[in-house]
C-alpha cells in the first residue's frame, strides 16, 4: 500500500510569509514582487547555508500542492508521482510541475549533474545523515583505517566514528586547515601531504568533502589518483553537500565510490534531501547490496530511501515534496548554466568590498577557492554566532556567521551595483 | 638452555642493580657530608639488594629430564590435565601387561603416533585428518569476541572448493559475521590457472559468483593466478588467520573436502602466517579493481 504526504505545507513555520491564496496563484514569485515582500530586497548571501529557493523548485512545490488540494493522494497522484507530467489531464493547470518527469528521469537528471552522463546510480534519502550513516557502514566494511581531515563536517565526522564496527577499525585524522589557510598550500601541495599522511600511516579508505563548509574545495580526483598508484584505496567517500550545483564535480563524483549531496544548498530546492551517487564499476554492485540488505534489515530505515528503492512498497508515510522541488530546481540548472566566468568576478567585488571595509579575508590559494568567501574582523572575536549576521540584516544582507568575527559569503549568481553599494554599507557599517 | 639463560639475565639484573646502588652512595658521599662508615654500610646495602634482585628474578625451571616427580607435581596443578594424566597412565599399565607381541608391537606403533599428536598440542598445534570437524572451531573462534579480524588466504584448485554443504556453510558464518561487523574479513584467493586463465578477465562461473557474493558484501577480495607465484611456492597455501590468536592452514582434495587441517596457536607460525600474508600483497589484486577494467 503505497501512502504518500504532500501537504507539509500547513506544518512548515517558517514557510509563514505564504498565505492560503499563494496556493491558487499561478506564479508566486510575481506575486511576491507585486505586493513588495520584503524577501525580495534581500541581498542573499547565504547559499552555502540555505540556497534561496529557486524558481523551477517554487513553481514545483506550488503546484504540487495544488495538485494536492485538488486530487490528494488518488491513483491520480501516483500516475503523476511515477509517470511523471505527462500523466496530467490538463497540464496548464499545473504548468509548474512540468519539470516532474517521474523518480527514474530525476534520478537520471542527477547524474547528468554530477557524472555528466547517464551511468551509474542516484538514490534519495529525507536526511543526508542517513545516507551518511549507510555508506559509513560501507566505508568500514571494506576499510580499516579511514583517513578524515579538519576539513570534514564534524556532525559526518561523528556519524563515522560511530560506525567504527570492532577494535580491528579506526580513523586517521590529519589536520590540513593551517596548510591551507596559513601556509597558502596549492592543490598539488595538499595531494603531497596527504598522501604521504595516508601511506604513513596505513590507511586503506578515505572521506574527504568536495568543498568543505570553510568554501575550500579539495583535491579529490588528483589525491586519489595518486594514491591509487602507491597504496590501496579500498572505499572512498565524498560529501559533496557544499559542492553539488557548486562546482563542476564531474571529475571527482565518477572517481570516488560513493558521494553525498544535499538539494537545499546550491541546487537551491529549498526542500532538504539527500542524494547518495555512486558510478565506480568496482563498488556498484557492493552499494547496491549494502542498500538492498540495509532497507531489509532496519525497519527504521530512512523513509523516502524505502520508499523510492524498496521493491516491496510498504513504506510508512513519507514527504515527497523533496522529490518535486528537487526535480524544479534541477531543470533550473541543467537549463540555465551559470557563466562561470561572470561568478568570478562577482566574487573579485565581494573580495574587494569586504576588504576595502577592513575585513580580512580566508587566504586560500587560488586553485581551492569557490564561490564562498571567508571574512573575519578581529574586533568582533569575542562576539557569539549569529550576532554579526543579524547586524546585517538591519543592511538587507543575509550571510552565514560562524562566532568569532569570521563571517561566510557565498558568491550570488546575480550581483547588481545596488547589490554592491548594499554590500558594501553592510561591511562598513559592520 | 633456556633456565642458563634466565639465570645469566638475571645475574646481569642483580649486578646492574647493585652497580647503581652503590655509584648513588659514592655519589652521596661525595657531595655529601657522610663518614666512611656510612658509605661501607650503603656498600654492603647496595651488594644486598642485587642479590635479593638476583633471587627473586632467578626462575627455578626443574629439569623435567631427569626430574619426572616434579614434572607430575606441576600436572596435578590442572585438574583437566591431571584427569587426562590419570587416564592415560591406567590405559598405558593396562596395555603394557598384555604381553603378545603382535600387540606389543601395535602399541609401539601407536603410542609413537599418541607421542607426536602430544608433542603437536605441546607446541600449540591441533590437527584434523579427513574431517570437516574442524569447522565448528573455525566457528568457535570466528565467533570469539576477541576476534576481530580474520584474513584468510583461499586455495582454489577445484571449483568445487566451499561449495558443499559445509562449505556453503563456512561462507554464510563469513557473511553474517562480516555484515555484523563483529569481525571484520579480507581475503586473498590464489586460483589455479585452469580456473581462470590468462586470457580470461575473470575466473570461471562457480567461482567466480563465490567472490562475488562476498564482494556484495563487503569483504575484501584480491586475486592471484598461482602461476604468479611460481617463483615463491611456498606462499601457494590455504590459511586463516584469526584475529592475533590462531592460524589454521588447510589441504583439501581435488573434489574440495577438507584432507588437513591444522589449527595452531604457536606465536612463531602466526608470526609467519602475518609474513606470507603481506608477501601475498604484493602479488594479488583487488577483486574491485578487476572489475573496474571490464
Amino acid at each position: 500500500m503505497r501512502k504518500c504526504l504532500c501537504s507539509s505545507f500547513e506544518v512548515t513555520g517558517y514557510r509563514k510569509t505564504l498565505d492560503s491564496t499563494d496556493l491558487i496563484e499561478y506564479d508566486p514569485v510575481v506575486s511576491l514582487k507585486r505586493r513588495g515582500n520584503y524577501l525580495d530586497e534581500v541581498l542573499y548571501l547565504d547559499t552555502a547555508r540555505l540556497g534561496k529557493i529557486a524558481n523551477g523548485a517554487q513553481r514545483a512545490l506550488t503546484d504540487v500542492l495544488r495538485f494536492n488540494k485538488a486530487y490528494g493522494a488518488s491513483t491520480y497522484f501516483d500516475d503523476l508521482l511515477f509517470g511523471g507530467h505527462q500523466q496530467l489531464k490538463s497540464p496548464n493547470d499545473f504548468r509548474g510541475l512540468r519539470s516532474w518527469n517521474g523518480i527514474e528521469n530525476l534520478r537520471t537528471d542527477f547524474k547528468h549533474l554530477v557524472f555528466g552522463k547517464e551511468t551509474g546510480e542516484a538514490v534519495f534519502a529525507s536526511r543526508s545523515s542517513s545516507l551518511m550513516a549507510l555508506a559509513s557502514k560501507m566505508v568500514f566494511s571494506r576499510c580499516r583505517n579511514v583517513l578524515v581531515t579538519d576539513l570534514n563536517w564534524q556532525p559526518y565526522v561523528d556519524i563515522l566514528t560511530a560506525a567504527i564496527p570492532n577494535d580491528s577499525c579506526k580513523i586517521t585524522f590529519v589536520p590540513i586547515k593551517h596548510l591551507i589557510f596559513d601556509d597558502r598550500s596549492s592543490a598539488s601541495d595538499l595531494v603531497h601531504f596527504l598522501k604521504a599522511a595516508y601511506i604513513q600511516n596505513g590507511c586503506d579508505g578515505l572521506f574527504l568533502p568536495a568543498v568543505c563548509d570553510r568554501g575550500v574545495k579539495l583535491p579529490v580526483k588528483l589525491l586519489l589518483e595518486e594514491l591509487k598508484q602507491y597504496a590501496r584505496v579500498r572505499f572512498s567517500l565524498m560529501d559533496a553537500a557544499q559542492a553539488i550545483n557548486h562546482i563542476d564535480l564531474q571529475d571527482a563524483a565518477n572517481a570516488v565510490d560513493f558521494t553525498i549531496a544535499g538539494t537545499h544548498k546550491w541546487l537551491r530546492a529549498f526542500e532538504p534531501m539527500g542524494v547518495g551517487l555512486f558510478a565506480t564499476t568496482g563498488s556498484c554492485s557492493f552499494i547496491r547490496s549494502t542498500i538492498e540488505r540495509y532497507l531489509l534489515s532496519d525497519c527504521l530505515a530512512d523513509p523516502l530511501l524505502q520508499f523510492t528503492e524498496s521493491r516491496v512498497r510498504g513504506s510508512e508515510t513519507v514527504n515527497l515534496q523533496p522529490l518535486f522541488a528537487a526535480s524544479g530546481a534541477i531543470s533550473d540548472s541543467l537549463t540555465n548554466r551559470i557563466d562561470e566566468t561572470q561568478l568570478d568576478i562577482f566574487r573579485s567585488r565581494i573580495v574587494a568590498i569586504s576588504e576595502a571595509a577592513g575585513w580580512t579575508l580566508g587566504n586560500t590559494h587560488p586553485e581551492l577557492a569557490t564561490r564562498i568567501v571567508l571574512a573575519h574582523k578581529k574586533k568582533f572575536g569575542h562576539f557569539a554566532p549569529d550576532v554579526i549576521r543579524k547586524f546585517m540584516m538591519n543592511f538587507g544582507v543575509a550571510i552565514s556567521d560562524f562566532g568569532s568575527g569570521q563571517c561566510r559569503v557565498s558568491t550570488p549568481d546575480q550581483f547588481s551595483s545596488s547589490d554592491e553599494t548594499k554590500l558594501q554599507q553592510a561591511m562598513v557599517g559592520c | 638452555m633456556r633456565k642458563t639463560n634466565q639465570n645469566k639475565k638475571a645475574l646481569l639484573h642483580a649486578v646492574g642493580w647493585s652497580l647503581s646502588a652503590a655509584s648513588a652512595t659514592i655519589l652521596i658521599y661525595i657531595f655529601g657530608s657522610l663518614q666512611i662508615l656510612l658509605l661501607v654500610i650503603g656498600l654492603i646495602v647496595s651488594i644486598a639488594v642485587g642479590l635479593l634482585v638476583f633471587v627473586v628474578q632467578r626462575r627455578v625451571e626443574p629439569d623435567f629430564q631427569s626430574d619426572t616427580l616434579e614434572l607430575l607435581f606441576r600436572l596435578a596443578k590442572d585438574e583437566k590435565v591431571e584427569q587426562a594424566q590419570k587416564d592415560i597412565s591406567e590405559a598405558l599399565y593396562d596395555a603394557s601387561r598384555r604381553k603378545d607381541a603382535v600387540f606389543q608391537t601395535l602399541l609401539e606403533s601407536r603410542l609413537s603416533n599418541l607421542t607426536d599428536d602430544l608433542r603437536q598440542l605441546g607446541n600449540g598445534r591441533i590437527e584434523f585428518a579427513n574431517t570437516e570437524s574442524w569447522r565448528v572451531f573455525y566457528e568457535q573462534l570466528l565467533r570469539s569476541p576477541s576476534t576481530t579480524m580474520y584474513r584468510s588466504v583461499a586455495h582454489i584448485e577445484t571449483q568445487h572448493y566451499w561449495q558443499d554443504g559445509a562449505g556453503e556453510k563456512s561462507t554464510s558464518l563469513n557473511l553474517e559475521l562480516h555484515d555484523s561487523g563483529k569481525v571484520s574479513i579480507e581475503r586473498i584467493v590464489i586460483i589455479a590457472d585452469h580456473l581462470w586463465p590468462t586470457t580470461e578477465a575473470f575466473p570461471t562461473t562457480i567461482v567466480r559468483r563465490w567472490i562475488d557474493q562476498q564482494h556484495r558484501h563487503g569483504i575484501w577480495i584480491e586475486l592471484v593466478r598461482e602461476s604468479e607465484l611460481s617463483r615463491e611456492p611456498h606462499l601457494v597455501a590455504d590459511f586463516g588467520i584469526y584475529g592475533f590468536r590462531a592460524v589454521g592452514r588447510q589441504v583439501s582434495d581435488s573434489s574440495g573436502r577438507t584432507t588437513r587441517f591444522t589449527l595452531s596457536f604457536e606465536f612463531d607460525d602466526l608470526k609467519e602466517a602475518e609474513t606470507n600474508w603481506k608477501r601475498l600483497q604484493v602479488f594479488s589484486k583487488p577483486y574491485a579493481e578487476i572489475l573496474e577494467q571490464i
